[in-house]
């Protein structure tokens, strides 16, 4: 089967640094990503390209077996959705309203947001554990909870492939599980989900798959019971890690 | 999502419009307007009001709509709530142009049209300096408007030491804005008109934009295209106004800040709020500037500051009291 989304031969740069190099690999329906990868190793990089909103330097970007570049935005973003790392809110808006934002790309020009659409975005602030806040301004939010409204939109927009900029980031133990625990049954219902995490532990627990980015042009992508392990984990973040055996699968710690 | 309507700010306009009608330095009952309207006033009624008040009226009207719009749109642009019409130069360009245009003799249309060149070739020399950067990148684009409009700034100043003493007051009523000119307010209402055609349909996807590019853009706004049309026509609406009573300040930031503390920040509302609250504002102050002091007139500029500052500290300091 066509994976739904795939990079074909992708090299990234950042100035005359390399990010990635000739990355081509397939992101099959039903998978959990986990991106991980030193600061600065272009993590983010990589997603907003695999979102198709930056070019290159070269290969192409596969969203169902077409080049993103020929796709219009709105006809990307009913495919995929990306969870920005930051989020900016200049300007006032209800909770509600921000998670309704999801649901752009559904409707024609001129259309109001109809009822289900609104049954949609507080089924979503339910998942993220957000549905008392929905009438409250986006000013008054924590970041953990301006964190889970940002995935809460990206629910709403219900896309096939998901890409996520920290999603763990500003959580706390508990909604960092919970929220990855959506993640990983999503991918089970056949979602394509990449996310950066900077939690090994917590990736090799949800994520069946892992993709390294060295930050040098290297890269190495496999499933995540073999590549998560404290020799290559090691060597990505230039520090040394060690495993326990936790509960729910391998636990890493700096040594 | 709250059920607000247009309905009150369209009566507002309205009341306000009748107002600037009835009065000034012979005043008009609400009868005689009543009838004058019908067409079956006296004739020298009939012609106070179409021939000398209503071109002014619209004018002004047109003025605050154009600019509380363009103030909308150009705050979403630079992502920044204090943008206003004037922050990427346009009326510096304007200004520059209507005063070389005076200093040369020009007068009546001639000087509208200086003004709206001018406008225009600001827009065009900050987009050319900008053009190469990231999809008209906001910080870029603020500081290069910045810097662009300092630079009509110190033009003007120039243009203001070498004019010759009988024009000077008439160029300071024209950088502080001045409606008494204006003789044909058709341009500034289509203008309106055509304004708020090209940026109603795209209401949604200026409520994306405000959360910045990246969201915008993945959530399906094509975000580059959207840009350089917000920056095309929020430039052509401030040059609209600029020709038609100079640089009124303060309309163009305070209404969509207004709109938004009382109608919330969804631009299929606030746009065409702005606009009906822009106009309704521009045509209330125009009324006081020509009556206050009659027959003197006053700069109309410094009447909407007087008038903005109190309404928007009381309105800013009542919903904060108002939140949990």
């Amino acid at each position: 089967m066509k994976a739904p989304l795939a990079a074909d031969a992708l090299t990234l740069r950042a100035g005359r640094r390399t990010l990635c190099r000739d990355l081509s690999l397939g992101f099959a329906a039903g998978s959990c990503w986990a991106i991980l990868g030193p600061n600065g190793a272009g993590k983010s990089t990589l997603l907003t390209a695999l979102a198709g909103l930056r070019t290159p330097e070269s290969g192409r970007v596969l969203l169902d077996g077409e080049p993103v570049e020929t796709l219009s935005r709105r006809a990307i973003a009913l495919r995929l959705g990306l969870l920005p790392q930051d989020s900016q809110d200049p300007f006032p808006a209800s909770v509600l309203e921000l998670a309704l934002a999801g649901r752009y790309p559904h409707l024609p020009l001129w259309g109001r947001e109809s009822l289900q659409d609104i049954e949609l975005a507080r089924h979503a602030l339910r998942t993220v554990g957000l549905e008392e806040l929905a009438e409250r301004s986006v000013a008054t939010l924590s970041g953990g909870e301006r964190r889970r409204l940002g995935i809460a939109t990206l629910l709403c927009q219900d896309p096939a492939v998901l890409l996520l900029d920290e999603p763990a980031n500003h959580l706390d133990l508990q909604r960092q599980v919970t929220v990855l625990s959506t993640l990983r049954d999503l991918a089970r219902e056949g979602h394509t989900v990449l996310a950066v995490l900077h939690d090994p532990t917590l990736a090799a627990r949800f994520c069946d798959r892992a993709l390294l980015l060295f930050g040098d042009g290297r890269w190495q992508a496999g499933e995540s019971r073999e590549l998560l392990t404290a020799e290559p984990l090691s060597e990505l973040y230039g520090y040394p890690l060690v495993e326990l055996a936790g509960p729910n699968g391998p636990a890493f710690v700096p040594a | 999502m709250p059920d607000r309507s247009l309905l009150p700010l369209f009566l507002l306009a309205l009341a306000t419009v009748a107002g600037g009608l009835a009065i000034g330095s012979v005043s008009v009952g609400a009868g005689a307007l009543w009838d004058a309207l019908l067409g079956n006033g006296d004739p020298l009624t009939q012609t106070l009001l179409f021939d000398l008040r209503l071109p002014r009226v619209a004018g002004a009207f047109a003025a605050g709509a154009l600019l509380a719009l363009a103030g909308a749109l150009m705050q979403v642009l630079l992502g920044n709530p204090l943008a206003d019409p004037y922050v990427l130069g346009v009326s510096g360009g304007a200004a520059a142009g209507a005063l070389g245009g005076l200093l040369l003799g020009a007068a009546g249309y001639a000087i509208t049209g200086s003004a709206f060149v001018g406008a225009l070739l600001s827009t065009l020399l900050v987009f050319g300096l900008v053009r190469d950067g990231a999809p008209l990148s906001a910080t870029r684009l603020l500081l290069t408007g910045v810097v662009v409009a300092a630079g009509w700034g110190a033009l003007i100043s120039f243009l203001l030491a070498a004019a010759p003493d009988r024009d000077l007051r008439g160029m300071l009523f024209w950088l502080m804005g001045d409606l008494s000119g204006v003789s044909q307010p058709w341009p500034g209402l289509l203008l309106v008109a055509f304004g708020l055609a090209v940026t109603w349909p795209l209401a949604r996807a200026l409520n994306l934009l405000a959360r910045g590019d990246l969201q915008a853009g993945a959530l399906g706004v094509a975000v580059r295209p959207l840009r350089l049309h917000l920056y095309f026509t929020a430039s052509l609406l401030t040059a609209g106004a600029v020709s038609l009573g100079g640089s009124i300040g303060f309309v163009g930031l305070i209404v969509p800040h207004l709109i938004r503390l009382r109608l919330g920040a969804d631009h299929r509302l606030l746009l065409p709020a702005a606009a009906l609250a822009g106009g309704a504002l521009l045509v209330l102050a125009d009324t006081l500037a020509r009556t206050v002091l009659a027959p003197r007139q006053l700069p109309v500029g410094a009447l909407t500051a007087l008038i903005g500052v109190p309404l928007f500290l009381y309105l800013l300091r009542r919903t904060a009291g108002a939140r949990p």
